[in-house]
């Protein structure tokens, strides 16, 4: 049985648009104003832990983008270019990147199947209308949060602003970073 | 003040009854309010504390926080900023209209303890706005509540913040501090 991961960048109003700053969001990139060595560790040994990617179509595009060409000393790149990519789009037609698989239909049904096989933790970054639709269906194993010391003003939310429910969570972790970023992270309250 | 994980500080009717409070946050906020002998607050936040405050330790159900929080908040001089209140039936309180950034700069010139902004997000957006908070207490809570009134709103530039402390509570309150920023 498979852990469903969710992990994001968001500032302290909610805002996880753009946090690296390639979708021309007035913000963007305001992630890295925020650094220190401590970050980039946590995130490899996440990484580290993980085997497939769950993405919606959004954040799959701009990643499916931007990293096929990158590189760097500690393997992030690699690992993010050959670990498996599931993509939820109901529009997708080719996935170019290496490693890529699309769920297109009976989504809840499909992300269950794959929590069930054994392996690593299945992580997703960013793609905000999946991580609702796996909230809303109570297929989040652990959300975490990376709060930023900042409060954008604009931007999407991660959350919905219109969620019909309220959802209790338990408090993991918490953690903080000597940039000021504090990692928040829950499970699910049952 | 309390906060769900998607940044609402009350549902959509202002319930406030999912936040959470154990013996050491009420300890914690306690500490925090001693370091203040004025309170503030925006229309809508007085008037809940208004119908609740003044007779609160009276109750035979009265808690410790209850009446320890009644201790200083009674006598403590209130302000209330509202443009629509009319009346005030709670002692040692009174309306500002207008000139928040002056009254503010006035009461930051007198001597004594620090003034402290209770709840009020609309006050608190307007506040920031204006450059005037110092610090930021938030205890966020383990909770999505998927619609409420927002903690920011109306915020028209980013504003970074320093972080300046963070503490964890048994019942999975974070306390998160912040030196203000522009």
């Amino acid at each position: 049985m498979r852990k469903i991961v969710v992990s994001e960048f968001v500032s302290l109003d909610g805002v996880v648009e753009d946090p690296g700053g390639a979708e021309k969001f007035k913000h963007g990139g305001w992630s890295f104003k925020f650094r220190d060595d401590q970050v980039p560790k946590y995130k490899m040994d996440e990484l580290k832990a993980s085997e497939s990617l769950l993405l919606g179509r959004v954040t799959y595009e701009e990643f499916a983008k931007a990293w096929p060409s990158r590189k760097d000393d500690v393997g992030f790149a690699d690992k993010m270019n050959n670990m498996h990519k599931y993509v939820v789009s109901t529009t997708s037609k080719k996935l170019d990147w290496n490693n890529s698989h699309l769920i297109k239909t009976n989504v809840v049904e499909e992300v269950k199947k794959l929590k069930q096989q054994p392996g690593q933790d299945i992580l997703v970054y960013g793609s905000g209308k999946l991580v609702n639709m796996l909230l809303k269906h109570d297929l989040v194993d652990e959300l975490r949060l990376m709060v930023h010391p900042v409060v954008l003003g604009s931007g999407r939310r991660l959350f919905d602003d219109n969620a019909e429910t309220m959802k209790v969570l338990k408090l993991a972790e918490s953690k903080t970073f000597p940039s000021g970023i504090v990692l928040l992270s829950y499970h699910p309250a049952k | 003040m309390h906060v769900s994980l998607d940044g609402f500080v009350a549902g959509p009717n202002g319930e406030i009854d999912w936040a959470r409070f154990d013996d050491d946050l009420v300890e914690d906020v306690q500490a925090l309010v001693d370091s203040a002998d004025t309170a503030l607050f925006g229309r809508v936040t007085y008037q809940l504390m208004e119908s609740y405050w003044p007779t609160a330790a009276d109750s035979p159900t009265a808690s410790k926080h209850d009446l320890d929080h009644s201790r200083w908040l009674n006598p403590a001089p209130k302000i209330v900023f509202s443009r629509t209140l009319k009346n005030v039936h709670w002692q040692n309180t009174r309306i500002v209209k207008d000139h928040i950034g002056e009254e503010i700069a006035r009461l930051r010139k007198q001597p004594g303890k620090n003034l402290m902004l209770f709840a009020s997000p609309t006050l608190g957006s307007t506040f920031m706005n204006l450059n005037l908070i110092d610090e930021y207490f938030f205890n966020i809570n383990p909770i999505v509540l998927g619609k409420g009134k927002p903690l920011f709103s109306d915020q028209s530039e980013m504003r970074r913040l320093k972080l300046l402390g963070s503490k964890t509570y048994k019942n999975g309150v974070v306390s998160l501090r912040y030196r203000g920023g522009s």
